[in-house]
């Protein structure tokens, strides 16, 4: 915990446990703003997504971004208060994504964030993006049990990581060029499916035959950390090869690839670090084919699996809100002079 | 007169301007800048601004519950600068209940500069532009020339000699002074001293405003860019 002190962001205090939290996430291409009561019931949950904004682009563009963030921010805090019946001199604290993300995104939150509780006279606690994902576990198994290994998969980070106690994370293995969920979007680019890539490449994917092509299954037997960049290169190269095949094949292929290395390495996680339980996060765990590989995975080792419902897999502020309930009741909180880290790290 | 004792738990303008490398802040009443803070700080905006702002209503034993009305340069600008100052400045007036007022960055500028028959006020607009009005200062008050615009140091050149303007202030004028001194040896050009938007100077023009009914709705006061956004993808 003693890197929190360090890096500027936090300050300790009293631990205290805020009745209603107001959450802020806008780090990448969805804004969302939630309100959570008592660290546990969701009374707004509000995301508005960018994606057809950025679909013409075949990615998020940040200029793009932080315009589109900026028209909606302060009507969908109108909207979650209306939603929850609440008036803002209710609220006890306002939580926020400080990073990491795109840096004039998250800014945009921060920077709303911290003059609402500076004005309102309420507790600002900054809150890691990644630590959001982690903590969307316990939204859905509030007593998950500890040590936990979490897979977190999405368009911007591949990681496995290990979570003594909600607050102590090991970093366990990331990825070494693309992220998963990249993979998906460049995949899906090239096979002109579109953007986002994970759930075209699905779809596509029931369609065919996850043997049909033995696509490389990169660094499978080397440590923790992951390599996209090969694979995708790879099954670029192949839709120019004679024996292509049809693109639900490719796809079916393709995705069976990705699965069995995320698995096969967050399992082998899980037993090395002989954890009691076991969570998906991120906009990839709205993988299918993902999901019920890892439940079975963890069913076989007689251990917990918990992946939140899906709204609440992709980017959302009810797990930053939820992230912060948790730090303030360690006495975390966070000054006025919060900045937004675009490469923040977890640990 | 200046009353001996200002009443500061109302009344009270805010004026932020943050749309370049430096930013500032100030509590103004009645014309009068009460407190005024900021400074050269790329990179730190985010980190210092509302801090900033909670001070300055300290430093005159005021708080957000004496404020009338929030001021905010919202372009031309840095992007990035000018979420930040409007994203600020609304959510004040959302949790304060206050009055929001949008000031042109460029009359901003030039009202810190009055006796010219034409004065060029501009800011580096960065890609080798700058964004830029031409403004008659001489009667005290600050009567536009002319719209906005972004303009390639050539293009501005030929503009300043067109309206025989002969001063120019500015981060823009400043960034390109010996290209554009080289080219009209007539043209004044200030330093870096009179580059800066005053918080000020934003909140007594603003205070104007707010006083004139010019007050916009937390979804009016939005950015004024003067460059799309499809120009960054490239």
């Amino acid at each position: 915990m003693s890197c929190r002190e360090n890096n500027g962001n936090y300050i300790k205090c009293e631990p205290f446990a805020p009745e209603y939290i107001l959450g802020l996430e806008s780090s990448c291409d969805e804004t969302s703003v939630a309100i959570l009561r008592g660290g546990q019931e969701i009374l707004a949950n509000l995301v508005s997504s960018q994606i057809p904004l950025h679909a013409k682009y075949g990615g998020v563009v940040p200029e793009v971004a932080c315009r589109a963030h900026m028209e909606v921010i302060n009507p969908l805090i109108e909207e979650a208060l209306e939603q929850s019946g609440l008036k803002l001199s209710d609220l006890n604290a306002v939580a926020v994504t400080c990073g990491p993300g795109l840096v004039g995104a998250v800014l945009l939150g921060v920077a709303c964030a911290k003059t609402l509780a500076g004005c309102l006279d309420i507790p600002l606690i900054g809150v890691n993006h990644m630590e959001g994902h982690l903590f969307s576990a316990l939204l859905e198994t509030p007593d998950l049990p500890m040590p936990m290994v979490c897979l977190l998969v999405s368009g911007g980070h591949t990681m496995i990581i290990k979570a003594d106690n909600p607050g102590e994370y090991t970093v366990l293995g990331s990825t070494r060029d693309d992220a998963a969920g990249e993979a998906f979007d460049k995949v899906s680019k090239a096979l002109g499916l579109g953007y986002p890539g994970g759930p075209k490449i699905q779809a596509l994917a029931e369609k065919g035959s996850r043997e049909a092509i033995k696509f490389a299954r990169p660094m499978l037997n080397e440590g923790f950390d992951f390599s996209f960049s090969g694979l995708k290169t790879a099954v670029l190269l192949h839709l120019n090869s004679p024996e292509r095949g049809s693109d639900a094949d490719i796809c079916a292929s393709f995705q069976e690839a990705v699965v069995d290395v995320l698995s096969t390495k967050v399992l082998r996680a899980v037993r090395r670090c002989q954890a009691k339980s076991l969570a998906l996060a991120g906009g990839v765990a709205a993988n299918k084919a993902l999901r019920e590989r890892l439940a079975d995975g963890a069913k076989r080792l007689g251990i917990t699996f918990t992946c939140p419902q899906l709204e609440l897999c992709t980017d959302n502020a009810v797990m930053i809100a939820k992230a912060a309930w948790e730090l303030a009741r360690e006495g975390w909180r966070s000054p006025l002079s919060l900045d937004a880290k675009p490469n923040l790290e977890l640990v | 007169m200046i009353p001996a004792k200002i009443d500061v738990s109302k009344s009270l303008i805010i004026g932020i301007d943050c749309s370049g490398e430096s930013f500032s802040v100030a509590v103004v009443k009645d014309g009068q800048c009460l407190s005024e803070r900021g400074g050269f700080s790329p990179r730190s905006h985010l980190r210092r601004l509302f801090p900033a702002i909670k001070g300055c209503l300290e430093d005159v034993g005021a708080n957000f519950k004496g404020v009338a009305a929030v001021a905010v340069t919202n372009g031309p600008g840095s992007f990035t600068g000018l979420r930040l100052g409007v994203v600020t400045a609304r959510t004040i007036a959302q949790a304060c209940g206050c009055a929001l007022v949008g000031v042109n960055t460029l009359e901003a500028l030039a009202a810190g500069h009055v006796g010219h028959k034409c004065l060029l006020a501009g800011l580096d607009a960065r890609r080798g532009e700058i964004f830029a009005a031409f403004f008659d200062t001489s009667k005290g008050e600050i009567r536009r020339l002319c719209e906005d615009k972004a303009y390639t140091p050539e293009e501005l050149l030929q503009k300043t000699k067109e309206l025989q303007c002969r001063v120019a202030v500015g981060s823009g004028p400043w960034h390109y002074a010996d290209k554009l001194r080289s080219g009209n040896g007539d043209l004044i050009i200030g330093g870096a001293w009179e580059a800066q938007v005053s918080g000020a100077l934003t909140a007594i023009l603003g205070e104007r405003l707010y006083l004139t009914g010019h007050r916009k709705s937390m979804t009016e006061l939005a950015p004024f860019y003067l460059r799309s956004a499809e120009v960054q993808v490239s």
